[in-house]
């Protein structure tokens, strides 16, 4: 891991301004990766009711507190941000955002659609007040059908999409999977489309709303599985069975040592052979079970019996020493997200960098997803203390002195 | 198919890519309209024209062709082109001289020993944005390893995320590292575009397997690392801390999912929804820490009570309380019939020159103004060449001609 400079270079938003009005994780990553590249990313919580994710104590299963207290979802979600409380429950409040609408680039929600117009801060009221303005919106079920209004957290994604009966083996229950695959996925894919609608706002000069939901977007991560499930008429694209594997080396294996190892061999035809040479396998290289795709895959149990006996047998050190010496066959171990920090793949390309926190030192973070060698990505800073920057947006936005600030901060607009 | 305004109108993207991962990319660009030229050697094209096996499944087509490649490749044009011959490296370069994307995923250094890597094509066009994919990153010492998609879910912790607690580590067969590599790789684009708008710069925009994979799980690991843990473990819905957190199974053997979060507020309604008024005040379920010091009994309970009833009885019940999310857990084949994708558009029957009209996933962000939309399918091999060599490079009929002659395209 390497120290990130704070503050870094000039990114490849600079100059772009976005105001989010978002919580939990959808919006917030989306804001995330907008910042990381450069973008003033406003945050606008509530003094008194901010983003959940500050105070969330289980999620997952899992006790989400960091040892102060304070919620770890918040500051994994909240990175190269500055914060702005507004009270959007006072017609002040309201009129604020709308002048920081007005400044801004991007404006990025996710609440309950609706709610921000019944505000009078929804698309059609900021684009009154600025035509150019992208409005990036996150929902549930999409913002056409009945279900539009319906309230929706990452689980709905993954249930609705088809993802929970594809997370797990043949016979599970479904499965939730605790990473939050729809809020990642629906944040990144929000990106996305707000890069797609800046640069046809370079091109034709237009503004418009860009629009995602958890459903839509935990489709898209499905694509190959679901696409194909509908090409070829069927109606699922069943859990892998690794004890039935058609393709005994595109399968995985426990080793003696009681790690795992993932084999993705997949022009199997060009590396039976090899494979065969690397395990020590010579004898099956012609054995007429095997010798062939469609004979491996009608006598797979009996292949992966075999290499399931043969892979306990060693330590995965050993195995990967042999299958390397076939440069072409595709493997790798399975890893926990421990191992990840030690990883020399991780390290080498700073998948995850080191941030100093202000309250808690040194911390890992996960590096931004692409790296671009010339206008790099980077973290701009830690996740904002509630209202840390109200005082200076206001002020370098909208010009507003001290005395305007104190007053907004005495009736309870600005915190 | 519609056309209409398209937000990457007039971007050319030279696409060398094969599988999953660069291909996803140079479909989401032809999505928006970018003129997506797909190169494949003549005589050893995207391997996904003819995967027989993946994912334990049968890959074929009714005509034997793989469905892979169907999915992978719709909004592009293919150009059959031989990258090992001198007059194939020419007019690459033609290609990307007029270009703005060049997108691939080959093993790291192939492409620079063919005489096509960054450095020889920045030269013949500075602005060219050069987007690569690999398993392991371009630095360090397995940059030159191969890699599929099982490469990520296996080295980015994915496998042991996937399934329930008691599983061995699965593989999720969505090729979920593929797929998230391909959008993000196609964000990178997007972002080097507009860094080239704003700072005049062509440059690399690298992804790899181990990074996206990463990233889709940002939550889950970044919040392990953010808490000096190892694992972020697979979720026990059996000891779940939040039972309104959690699934269960429904009289019909349908499955609904709760995810109601904000537990203090929505348990009375949910209890009052359910027509279980009597565990409001129960002393082992009425508040937050009572509910998870008894997990594994409110879990029990709620098991009992959602197995008395089909799943659209619980739907309507929990309705009643709008403020309560819930969901039911689908299948793929229940996504045809879905209300919300249909009213959205999510999927769209696109009519297929061989197999008639086939239900496509739509792109997955909704440009309001300037929609993404599907127009051509996933092209036949070399079914553009010609055009694109005589309408997009001038040549004439004959040096065609003489091209497919000598074997250099086809």
């Amino acid at each position: 891991m390497t120290m990130t400079d704070l503050p870094p270079t000039a990114g490849i938003l600079e100059g772009i301004k976005v105001v989010e009005c978002s919580t939990w994780g959808f919006g917030p990553l989306c804001g995330v990766m907008l910042g990381d590249l450069g973008a003033d990313v406003v945050k606008i919580e509530s003094p008194t009711a901010p983003d959940g994710a500050r105070a969330m104590i289980f999620a997952g299963g899992m006790d989400l507190r960091l040892p102060d207290g304070q919620a770890t979802t918040f500051e994994t979600m909240n990175r190269s941000k500055r914060s702005v409380a507004v009270d959007l429950k006072k017609a002040r409040g309201v009129a604020l955002l709308k002048e920081l609408a007005k400044e801004a680039d991007v404006l990025l929600e996710n609440f309950r659609p609706g709610v921000l117009d019944r505000l009078g801060v929804g698309y059609e009221a900021l684009r009154q007040v600025n035509p150019r303005i992208i409005y990036a919106a996150a929902c549930g079920y999409g913002f056409k059908g009945e279900e539009v209004e319906r309230p929706a957290y990452d689980p709905v994604g993954q249930a609705r999409s088809g993802l929970m009966w594809s997370n797990g083996r043949p016979g599970d229950p479904p499965q939730w999977n605790n990473r939050a695959l729809a809020d990642m996925a629906g944040a990144s894919l929000l990106a996305y489309g707000v890069l797609g609608a800046l640069w046809a706002r370079e091109r034709q000069g237009i503004g418009q709303r860009v629009e995602i939901s958890h459903i839509q977007a935990t489709l898209w991560i499905q694509h190959w599985g679901i696409g194909n499930a509908f090409l070829k008429g069927m109606d699922e694209w069943p859990r892998f069975d690794r004890d039935r594997a058609a393709s005994p080396i595109a399968n995985w294996y426990r080793c003696a040592d009681d790690r795992w190892i993932m084999l993705s061999i997949t022009d199997a035809e060009r590396d039976w052979p090899k494979f065969c040479e690397a395990m020590g396998l010579q004898s099956l290289v012609d054995d007429e079970r095997f010798c062939s795709i469609e004979a491996r895959a009608k006598n797979s149990r009996a292949l992966i019996a075999l290499l399931d006996a043969l892979f306990a047998s060693e330590p995965f050190a050993e195995w990967e020493r042999r299958l390397k010496t076939q440069p072409d066959l595709i493997f790798d171990r399975v890893q926990k997200v421990g191992d990840l920090l030690t990883d020399p793949a991780v390290q080498a390309n700073e998948y995850v960098v080191e941030v100093d926190h202000p309250r808690y030192g040194p911390q890992p973070y996960l590096n931004h997803p692409v790296t671009f060698t010339e206008t790099p990505g980077c973290i701009r800073g830690v996740a904002p203390e509630l209202g840390q920057h109200s005082a200076e947006v206001l002020t370098q936005w909208l010009g507003y002195d001290d005395e305007q600030i104190a007053e907004l901060v005495i009736e309870g607009v600005v915190g | 198919m519609s056309e209409g305004m398209q937000p990457l109108g007039g971007i050319r993207v030279i696409e060398c890519s094969t599988w999953g991962f660069g291909p996803l990319a140079g479909l989401m660009l032809g999505d928006l309209g970018a003129d997506v030229i797909k190169i494949e050697s003549p005589t050893r094209p995207d391997g996904a024209r003819t995967l027989v096996w993946g994912g334990g499944m049968d890959q074929r087509m009714p005509d034997g062709r793989g469905v892979t490649y169907e999915t992978m490749n719709r909004n592009k044009r293919s150009l059959a082109l031989d990258l090992k011959s001198p007059e194939g490296v020419r007019i690459i370069k033609e290609l990307v001289r007029g270009g703005d994307i060049f997108l691939e995923n080959y093993r790291p250094g192939v492409m620079d020993r063919l005489g096509v890597g960054y450095e020889a094509l920045r030269q013949v066009n500075p602005r060219i944005i050069y987007a690569a994919a690999c398993g392991y990153g371009f630095k360090g010492e397995e940059t030159e390893r191969p890699a599929f998609d099982p490469v990520g879910a296996a080295r980015s912790g994915l496998m042991w995320a996937a399934g329930t607690p008691d599983d061995p580590p699965v593989w999720i067969n969505r090729a979920l590292a593929d797929m998230s590599g391909g959008a993000t790789l196609a964000y990178g684009i997007l972002a080097a575009l507009a860094a080239r708008e704003q700072h005049g710069v062509g440059q690399r925009v690298e992804v790899s397997h181990i990074m996206a994979t990463l990233w889709l799980q940002h939550w889950g690991v970044g919040n392990a690392l953010a808490k000096g843990m190892y694992e972020w473990p697979r979720f026990d819905r059996r000891k779940a801390p939040n039972p309104m957190f959690n699934w269960y199974r429904c009289a019909d053997d349908e499955w609904i999912m709760l995810s109601i979060a904000d537990d203090e507020r929505d348990w009375p309604k949910f209890c009052e929804a359910m027509g279980l008024q009597h565990l409001q005040d129960d002393a082992r379920f009425r508040s937050r820490e009572l509910r998870a010091q008894h997990c594994e009994e409110a879990v029990r309970v709620l098991d009992e009570v959602f197995a008395t009833q089909p799943r659209p009885a619980w739907e309507r019940q929990l309705l009643t309380q709008p403020d309560l999310i819930f969901d039911r857990v689908q299948h793929v084949g229940d996504l045809l019939e879905d209300p919300a994708v249909r009213a959205n558009a999510y999927i769209v029957d696109v009519d297929h020159p061989r197999y008639g009209s086939l239900p496509f996933l739509n792109h997955p962000v909704t440009l309001t103004e300037t929609p993404a939309s599907i127009r051509r399918v996933a092209p036949e091999l070399g079914e553009h060449t010609c055009e694109v060599l005589q309408e997009e490079l001038g040549y004439e009929a004959e040096q065609v001609a003489e091209l497919v002659a000598a074997g250099v395209v086809a």
